[in-house]
């Protein structure tokens, strides 16, 4: 036995050695330091970013060898896998960890999953109480078809269609549409939407002072009526049976949503509504933050493509806030001022971010204005829109 | 089922979107016809029938009422059983001790329940 060659083996197949072979890595590497940066000391989407930028960081280290890799690219988004389709045997057998966790992503199941959680967690007795909050929901998707089409001058219609969802600024339904449509950008589009979000409070209060008066912003809003049990219970099975009869691809996630809500308003199913708002959210955040943040590697990720696809969803994000304000004014004036039109920007899903921030630039106009519960109505409703929105591209592109 | 699109020019994008935009709009209406329509039937039957009304709403609140407060309860054997006292374990996140305490306070207020006949299971600062 070659002692010596032995350590020259292992000096040569260590990291070390290979760090400097792809400068894109070590790019990447940096980006998920900064990411965990921005989620640990920030706190900007926490329970999802730091599990992305250690997705990055595991995925951009160099590895041993091809056997012992956690992610294989060339398995999900290589030639091969377009032209016959992933094979999930070879998968199942031969792949690492995040090659195993990131069937939930390519399949559609951690979104749909996270939709039952995300409807267990929501209470749909604001819109109920004041179902016009609708239009402000549906008027909020605006920037994701205004984003479709600018995108469409440099992408493909797929692609193009995957950028537009960034405006509908829910992460889940971004990811549910791009891996069938773009799952080429996924880590881009899943990273763009998940860091808009995180940065509503920044994004969109200077639209809001843009596009209203603060005569407008001083508007308080009547309280709204209370909304009985029959009518919560009823609700999650009305919109899935008009839904999905409707319009089909949306089933999956408007589906799951619904499903999830049921849960949490029939009041026989506790255990499962408790475990559907903690325990399951809990465990598919985890997979898909460290799944989805695998699939940047450098190569692939550092492109003009992905700068021009955060610059695009910052404007689907932008205009999907300012649909909303324009239809909350133009309710505002058909009402006589009785709808404050700072309700129409929590018209983007992200809930409950875009109510509170919807909620806390009423109170700086005026102290005493409590927006927060009329903001929950389109934001609730926005989460609606945006699922549909993506039901409707993936009907036109999938 | 549509087939895959391909290539689409600029005016395809914009008739595209609108069209889109309009679905989306016309899906969220019915949605908020639907539900003025539900809640006009409850405030109707609530109207005509009140007694039909507290049947449906009693059938859908009964799993969530506690079944012992429409059990007589011997008052003298009530008083003789002492309460137990506070167990289990609370995951305190964002929140100090103080804190937690005075919101278990103010929760068992308000729902006029003994602390000790209350379990919390988690609190969590919402920033």
């Amino acid at each position: 036995m070659d002692i010596g060659q032995i350590f020259v083996d292992l000096a040569k197949g260590s990291g070390f050695a290979q760090l400097g072979m792809q400068w894109q890595n070590a790019v990447m590497i940096v980006l998920a330091c900064f990411f965990l940066y921005l989620g640990i000391k920030k706190k900007f989407e926490p329970l999802l970013l730091v599990g992305i930028a250690f997705g990055i960081l595991l995925t951009n280290l160099p590895q041993a060898s091809d056997a012992d890799l956690l992610y294989h690219p060339e398995w999900w988004i290589g030639q091969a896998a377009i032209d016959n389709g992933v094979d999930y045997l070879n998968v199942l057998q031969h792949g690492g960890l995040l090659d195993i966790l990131y069937i939930g992503v390519k399949t559609g199941v951690y979104p749909c999953l996270i939709f039952i959680g995300v409807g267990a967690m929501t209470d749909f007795g604001p819109m109920i109480a004041n179902p016009k909050s609708l239009l402000l929901g549906a008027a909020a998707q605006l920037g994701i078809f205004t984003a479709f089409i600018l995108a469409s001058l440099f992408f493909t219609p797929s692609q193009a269609a995957s950028i537009g969802i960034i405006g509908g600024a829910d992460g889940p339904t971004a990811i549910w549409l791009t891996k069938s449509l773009a799952p080429e950008l996924l880590a881009a589009i899943a990273i763009a939407a998940y860091s808009y979000m995180a940065l509503i409070p920044i994004i969109q209060p200077p639209i809001m002072r843009l596009l209203t008066t603060k005569k407008e912003r001083e508007i308080k809003m009547e309280q709204l009526r209370e909304v009985s049990k029959s009518e919560k219970i009823v609700f999650p099975i009305m919109v899935t049976i008009f839904c999905c009869l409707l319009l089909p691809s949306v089933a999956p996630l408007l589906g799951c949503l619904m499903f999830g809500n049921l849960l949490k308003e029939c009041g026989v199913t506790e255990r499962l509504s408790d475990t559907a708002q903690n325990a399951l959210m809990n465990i598919v955040t985890l997979f898909l933050g460290i799944s989805v943040g695998a699939t940047a590697q450098g190569a692939r990720f550092l492109s003009a493509d992905t700068l021009l696809i955060i610059a695009l969803g910052l404007i689907a994000f932008s205009l999907s806030t300012a649909g909303g304000l324009l239809i909350g004014k133009l309710m505002c004036w058909l009402t006589k001022g009785k709808i404050n039109p700072l309700i129409g920007a929590a018209g983007v899903s992200a809930v409950p971010m875009a109510a509170r921030v919807a909620h806390s630039e009423g109170l700086k106009a005026n102290p005493s204005n409590y927006l927060l519960m009329h903001a929950m109505g389109p934001n609730v409703a926005g989460v609606i829109g945006s699922a549909v929105a993506a039901g409707i591209l993936m009907a036109v592109f999938g | 089922m549509f087939n895959a699109i391909e290539s689409v020019t600029i005016g395809e994008s914009f008739a595209l979107a609108g069209v889109s935009m309009s679905i989306i709009m016309g899906v969220l209406a019915c949605i908020m016809v639907l539900i003025y329509l539900m809640s006009g039937f409850f405030k109707l039957l609530e109207k005509h029938n009140p007694a039909l009304k507290a049947k449906i709403d009693a059938l859908f609140s009964k799993k969530t009422e506690p079944t012992e407060a429409s059990e007589p309860v011997a008052t003298e054997e009530k008083d003789i059983v002492t309460a137990r006292g506070s167990c289990g374990n609370i995951v305190l996140k964002n929140v100090t001790d103080r804190e937690a305490a005075m919101i278990m306070a103010i929760v068992a207020d308000k729902m006029q329940t003994p602390l000790n006949e209350l379990r919390f299971k988690s609190i969590k600062k919402i920033d």
